[in-house]
């Protein structure tokens, strides 16, 4: 049996990875995969709690959450295509159209 | 036909979506909207028949036998609603879905679907966006008509929101070259005084509702409400001194009556609140100003005559002066504001202020008589400003211009538009014989009449002289523009198109029908007015 | 239904048809006019000639229903109810519309039917050239809607509704001709000047109904009525009614100082002139004050006599006497011949307050004095509605003619006209009648009524001097009157044509209204004779209050009292002769020899009292005349146009209130919440990223406080 403090130290980690990704990086995809890495972070959160307590809603939790995470990969998939094909790059310094 | 008001309102939000589905061209969108448009009309017609008690066998199968209902079965008299819907909402918190209609919010709602149909058939070549602009005038007549019919302060005050989003987009889309400002300045205006109002909402919510729905509906467990009719019922029987319990106490009413107060006004508009209206005016398209200058400003009268009048009357007592001191001004000022406006459309706006100054002039005389001429007077200025604005709408088309300096001679390249003009002027400056002189002259009777401006009297000369320079700036403006001759630019300029002749003939047959047979608008009027608590018969 | 068939029905119900023919016609001529031969006029004509019919039919019934012996009983025919009373439905305090037949109403509607009938066939001719017929004829078919409810109401508010009605038709007439910048100020004048009588005479009827409840001039088993409950006011509000009441009549009938609008509004077309602006709609003002009589002789009141409003009556009377000079004075210094009608007009009118005003007084001394009311006597109430009587008949015959010589030369300048005797001798002649009549000469029916309200007028003087000077001043206007009808006369057709062109007599369908009027000039005034005295037929109380005949059977003094006034008339006439008639003898033919040329000068100066009457003519008097006229233009009108100008100046002052101060404030707060906004979206990059920085910084400083809290708490905190 792992440790749940390994477990937590290991989303942690995830966590941290994947926000770096969002900050830092400059490609819109990169971006998008990295913020499901912190998505999975918070799954892995679920699930090690779960398995600690021995509550299943966790588990039901991390199923929907795998659920959003392709739903959101889909979207956001999909607007960066919509956006490529309008302004012709993802790089996320460029696309300010947001701004006023 | 059991929830004939849920189908009232849902025939024109119907239509909103079906003009917005459908709408693929400009002749499928104008004619959807007015299909719907007309429905609602033909439904609200046959309901404001029965008020006159005519009940005809279309009638009967369609709407069910007029249900007079009491808004609690266990009550005996007051209020009673022609038609009347009640359905849990939210009812842990006291939100009801309650709908009804009694001789207040029929005629003025009746006002909404016809002058959106009205407004849709003027605006018969409408090519901006047509789709959009035609699901708007729907949406915008479902959520006026919400506002008529809802008996729920909750619901109530959603209607009154929801009115301002298509209306911001008719003025913000369709509006004129300064319409950004104006539609920002509508919103953000009203919207400012809808939060006052919703302000007073909660404070009559959370201070009082409680007791008084206990004492009303003879439950002790009674919690809050936001229920409309047990506040009427409960400032009824408080006046009559058949309430148990005690009343809001005039403490209590005063402020949350001002929150209103400053919310209903704001909506009239009324002096100084009343800034918005003109720039909203002059840069709206036609159709919306038929609408915001026929129904929208309704609003806040309507609001006066049911939450004022109906549920504060102590505090109507003591204020009675507010109002009637800005009725007064309003009147006198925006009288001479007038008869300084070039732009047409500017000064009919101005000329709107100074006729709603009369509805509330008629709230304070706290007369039978004065009440009945306020409301009747908002009828009646939907009528004649609905076509005072399309005059100037058409005027506009024809000649490009509303400017009253560089028009002139008008009579003879356009007569059947200076003919209209001239009606619609001489009905709005009250000539005697048309609608708005009924309605005028009841309120003067009861400020006349009225014990509470005894020692005042003589305050009536002042809106008096309103009637002067009211003549005055429409006979200077017709002097102006009609008579003369025809300037080089003008004489190519057409008259009036088809569809534009037959929404001026309609609302020109109302004015005079109304003119002739005040009683058949009065009459509904007089069946609420008889159950307003405080008011005093005079003579 | 036809007319015939309409007589049939029960009681009196066929005199809706009199208001309502009128009232068809004029839907019919704005419709289908112009499919019409001449635009509209037989559709007009017809429709005037039914109420006419009607008119004289319901004349006779009330003459043979005791109207000629103080008997008929005032009939109420119940319309519907326009507005409902309150609660609805309990037909309390129901305003109506109804209407009220009694001598006074019959005389009215078959006078005013009467007038537009033949005016009507007269526009056949005078309009024949002009284009907006069917206009023309649906606006006077209106008009005489308008005036023929006027006089049929049964209530203050009807009347005041069907007084509207011809005020609008009198805007529209007058600015007929509307692409003229002066007829389209006209209009406007008139419509604004009337209106403001028109307010005055709204808040009498608002302070009428506060009071009674009801609106009605009289009342009967079911009906509520104001006359037999007016001792119950307020001696304030006694005298304050019948003045806001006269106020709208000084409005209406263009009285000093609401006068200025009659002579612009000469600006329409002659027919206009004399159908709304000399016989019927200016006549408005004085049947209103008749009705309002119920106020200045007021009924006793519990069987207590109440004290009459003493100011009002002085007020009405001195109006009046004030106006009948004030006018006829400008008239004389007129060269435009429809101008000179128009002050005439004005005068003549001030004649009949003047004689409501004095008839008024002299009743209600008597009822102080204690006689009963059912005989106190009515002469000046008469003689005012006698003289409203005649002169709707010699007016529109004067502007009738006036209208025949300008459809003839195409101008109204009196300075070009001249001669036109030979060319128009039917107009000639029937305008001369029209002119004795206006003068007062025996026996044309001016003398008669005129006089008899400057002898009620000597009557009440001798019981307050006051009154005296109104007397006086209709006496001299009877003087100035005569004067200028015969200046107008003389200018027109006397003497050489002056203008261009060759004039011919008018078409008969012109000519044919003349003679008829011409004819009635003398019939008016001697009708009274037929009826047994003019007051025998129009009375004000119940009961029949004695009146003779004119110059039978009246005092010794009244006898000295015509004499007087027809000798002003006649001095009048005379020195009209003198100066636009023998003047214009060519002075050549007599200077040849030197007694010829010394002769001449003694006789063209007629001995040079000539020149001393034209020189008092021409300075103090002609003078006086321009003075009045200045004060007029320039202070009157002047005031007018001040107010005007005024209003324009507080509009622009409202108006720059408006935009900068009130609307500046709102401006104020949304521009700082404007100005804010723009600092703040300095922030707003419009990158993900940095705002999800932002949050990220923002989390941690969260964490980083909750630690820091807890940590504090923990070792601080106990």
């Amino acid at each position: 049996m792992i440790p749940l403090e390994w477990e937590l130290v290991l989303s942690a980690l995830l966590f941290s990875i994947g926000l770096y990704g969002v900050l830092a990086r400059k490609n819109a995809i990169m971006v998008l995969m990295s913020l499901e890495v912190v998505i999975n972070a918070a799954i892995l959160n679920f699930v090690a709690f779960s398995s600690y307590s021995n509550d299943a809603s966790g588990q039901v939790f991390a199923l929907l959450g795998i659920a959003v995470a392709a739903a959101d990969a889909a979207i956001g998939l999909a607007i960066f295509l919509s956006i490529y094909q309008t302004h012709g790059t993802v790089d996320m310094d460029r696309v300010r159209f947001l701004r006023w | 036909m059991t929830y004939v008001l849920t189908v009232l309102i849902l025939i024109p939000f119907v239509g909103f979506l079906a003009t917005w589905i459908l709408g693929r061209t400009q002749k499928i969108a104008k004619w959807v909207a007015l299909v719907f448009s007309l429905a609602q009309l033909a439904l609200l017609s046959l309901i404001l028949m029965t008020f006159w008690g005519v009940s005809s066998p279309v009638a009967e199968s369609v709407l069910g036998p007029a249900q007079n209902a009491l808004p609690f079965a266990s009550w005996t008299g007051g209020y009673q609603f022609h038609y009347f819907e009640r359905a849990g909402w939210v009812p842990q918190v006291g939100m009801n879905y309650i709908l009804g209609f009694d001789g207040l919010s029929a005629p003025l709602a009746w006002l909404t679907p016809l002058l959106t149909t009205l407004a849709i058939i003027f605006h018969w070549d409408e090519e901006h966006r047509p789709r959009e602009f035609f699901a708007l005038l729907l949406f915008l007549e479902m959520s006026l008509t919400g506002v008529f019919a809802a008996l729920d302060f909750f619901l109530f005050f959603i209607f009154w929101e929801l009115v301002l989003i298509p209306m911001f987009f008719l003025i913000g889309i369709w509006g004129g070259p300064n319409r950004r400002y104006a539609a920002l300045k509508f919103l953000i205006y009203t919207h400012v005084a809808s939060m006052i109002m919703l302000l007073s909402i909660f404070a009559l919510y959370y201070t009082s509702s409680a007791g008084v729905n206990a004492a009303v509906t003879g439950v002790a467990t009674a919690g809050p409400t936001f229920d409309m009719t047990v506040f009427l019922e409960a400032a009824r029987r408080h006046m009559l001194g058949t309430l148990g319990g005690l009343y809001i106490p005039l403490a209590t009413q005063v402020p949350i009556m001002l929150g209103f107060l400053f919310g209903f006004i704001v909506k009239l508009p009324s002096f100084p609140f009343h800034t918005w209206l003109p720039d909203a005016h002059v840069e709206a398209p036609t159709g919306g100003s038929v609408l915001l200058a026929g129904v929208l400003l309704k609003m806040g009268g309507y609001g006066i005559f049911r939450v004022l009048l109906g549920m504060f009357p102590d505090a109507m007592k003591e204020l009675w002066w507010v109002l009637a001191a800005l009725g007064i001004i309003s009147m006198v000022y925006a009288a001479f504001v007038c008869l300084h406006q070039t732009d047409l459309k500017r000064l009919i706006a101005y000329s709107s202020v100074g006729h709603m100054g009369f509805v509330t002039l008629g709230a304070a005389t706290l007369t039978t008589i004065g009440v009945e001429g306020g409301i009747f007077q908002m009828f009646n200025h939907g009528l004649i400003t609905a076509v005072l604005f399309m005059l100037a709408g058409s005027v506009k088309h024809a000649t490009g211009t509303r400017e009253i300096p560089k028009l002139q001679g008008l009579t003879k390249v356009m007569p059947q538009f200076s003919l209209v003009l001239m009606i619609g002027f001489f009905a709005s400056l009250g000539l005697p014989g048309l609608n708005s002189f009924w309605s005028e002259f009841m309120v003067f009777l009861g400020t006349f009449s009225s014990p509470a401006f005894a020692g005042w009297r003589v305050l009536v000369i002042i809106p008096l002289v309103s009637i002067v320079v009211t003549a005055a700036y429409y006979v200077y403006t017709m002097q102006r523009t009609l008579f003369g001759d025809v300037p080089k630019d003008l004489e190519h300029a057409h008259d009036l198109m088809p569809w534009e002749t037959f929404s001026y003939a309609v609302l020109v047959i109302l004015i005079f029908a109304v003119g002739f047979l005040p009683f058949a608008v009065v009459g509904p009027i007089g069946q609420y007015v008889a159950t307003l608590p405080g008011l005093t018969r005079v003579v | 239904m036809s007319a015939a068939s309409l007589l049939l029905l029960p009681g009196y119900t066929f005199v809706w048809v009199i208001l309502i023919a009128p009232l068809i016609a004029f839907l019919l001529s704005a419709l289908v006019g112009r499919r019409t031969v001449e635009g509209g006029a037989p559709i007009a004509i017809g429709g005037i000639s039914i109420s006419l019919l009607l008119s004289l039919y319901l004349f006779i019934q009330v003459m043979l229903g005791g109207g000629l012996g103080g008997n008929f009983n005032p009939v109420f025919l119940d319309g519907y109810v326009w507005l409902p009373g309150f609660p609805a439905g309990s037909g309390f305090n129901n305003i109506v519309i109804e209407l009220y037949i009694d001598d006074l109403s019959a005389l009215m509607l078959v006078l005013v039917s009467f007038l537009c009938f033949l005016i009507f066939v007269y526009s056949i001719g005078y309009m024949h050239h002009e284009e907006g017929k069917p206009r023309y004829y649906a606006e006077v078919s209106l008009f005489s809607a308008g005036m023929l409810g006027t006089v049929s109401a049964s209530n203050f508010l009807q009347l005041l509704v069907f007084w509207e009605i011809m005020g609008l038709c009198s805007y529209l007439l007058i600015g007929f001709w509307y692409h003229k910048p002066e007829a389209a100020k006209a209009a406007k004048k008139a419509f604004m000047v009337t209106r403001v009588g028109d307010v005055l005479f709204l808040v009498g009827v608002l302070i009428i109904w506060n009071q009674f409840g009801t609106l009605n001039f009289y009342g009967d088993a079911t009906h509520l009525g104001i006359a037999s409950q007016v001792g119950k006011l307020s001696p304030e509000l006694l005298n304050l009614i019948p003045l806001l009441l006269f106020g709208g009549a000084v409005g209406k009938s263009a009285q000093f100082p609401l006068h200025a609008w009659l002579p612009d509004a000469m600006e329409g077309p002659t027919t206009v002139s004399a159908l709304i602006h000399a016989a019927t709609m200016v006549k408005a003002g004085v049947y209103l004050t008749a009705r309002a009589f119920i106020f200045l002789v007021p009924m006793p009141y519990q069987g207590l006599a109440v004290t009459p409003p003493w100011t009002a009556i002085l007020v009405i009377a001195g109006i009046g006497g004030f106006t009948t000079l004030f006018a006829a004075t400008m008239a004389v210094v007129n060269f435009d011949i429809k101008r000179v009608l128009a002050f005439s007009t004005i005068s003549q009118l001030a004649y009949m307050f003047l004689g409501l005003g004095v008839g008024a007084f002299v009743m209600a001394t008597e009822l102080s004095s204690g006689t009963a009311y059912a005989n106190l006597d009515s002469a000046g109430y008469s003689a005012a509605i006698y003289h409203l009587y005649n002169h709707a008949f010699f007016k529109a015959l004067l502007f009738l003619t006036a209208g025949s010589v300008i459809h003839a030369v195409g101008t109204n300048d009196m300075r070009q006209m001249g001669g036109l005797r030979k060319h128009m001798p039917i107009t000639s002649i029937t305008m001369l009648f029209g002119c004795l009549a206006l003068a007062g000469i025996v026996p044309f029916s001016g003398f008669f009524s005129k006089g008899e309200i400057l002898s009620v007028a000597f009557e009440a003087g001798t019981i307050n001097s006051v009154y005296m000077v109104f007397w006086l001043l209709g006496t001299v206007t009877a003087f100035l009157t005569a004067f200028y009808a015969f200046r107008l006369w003389l200018m027109t057709f006397h003497g050489e044509y002056r203008g261009q062109g060759h004039p011919h007599e008018s078409p008969r369908s012109m000519t044919f209204p003349l003679i008829i009027l011409g004819a009635f000039t003398l019939v008016s005034g001697l009708s009274a004779y037929a009826m047994g005295g003019f007051g025998n037929f129009i009375f004000v109380t119940g009961t029949h209050a004695e009146y003779a005949l004119p110059l039978i059977g009246v005092p010794l003094s009244d006898y000295g009292l015509e004499a007087i006034s027809l000798g002003a008339a006649l001095a009048g006439l005379a020195l009209a002769w003198l100066v636009y008639e023998t003047k214009r003898i060519p002075a050549e033919r007599f200077t040849r020899s030197p007694t010829g040329a010394f002769l001449h000068k003694m006789l063209t100066h007629r001995y040079w009292i000539d020149d001393v009457y034209d020189a008092f003519g021409a300075r103090v008097y002609v003078g006086f005349a321009k003075a009045m006229d200045w004060f007029d233009r320039r202070v009157v009108d002047g005031i007018v146009n001040a107010v005007g100008r005024g209003g324009l100046a507080a509009a622009a002052g409202s108006d720059y209130f408006d935009r900068h101060v009130v609307d500046g404030a709102v401006n104020l707060v949304s521009k700082e919440a404007i100005r804010s906004g723009m600092r703040l979206r300095q922030r707003q990059t419009g990158q993900v990223q940095s705002y999800a920085w932002v949050v990220v910084f923002g989390i941690v400083v969260l964490v980083a406080l909750i630690f820091g809290i807890g940590l504090y708490l923990r070792l601080w905190g106990g």
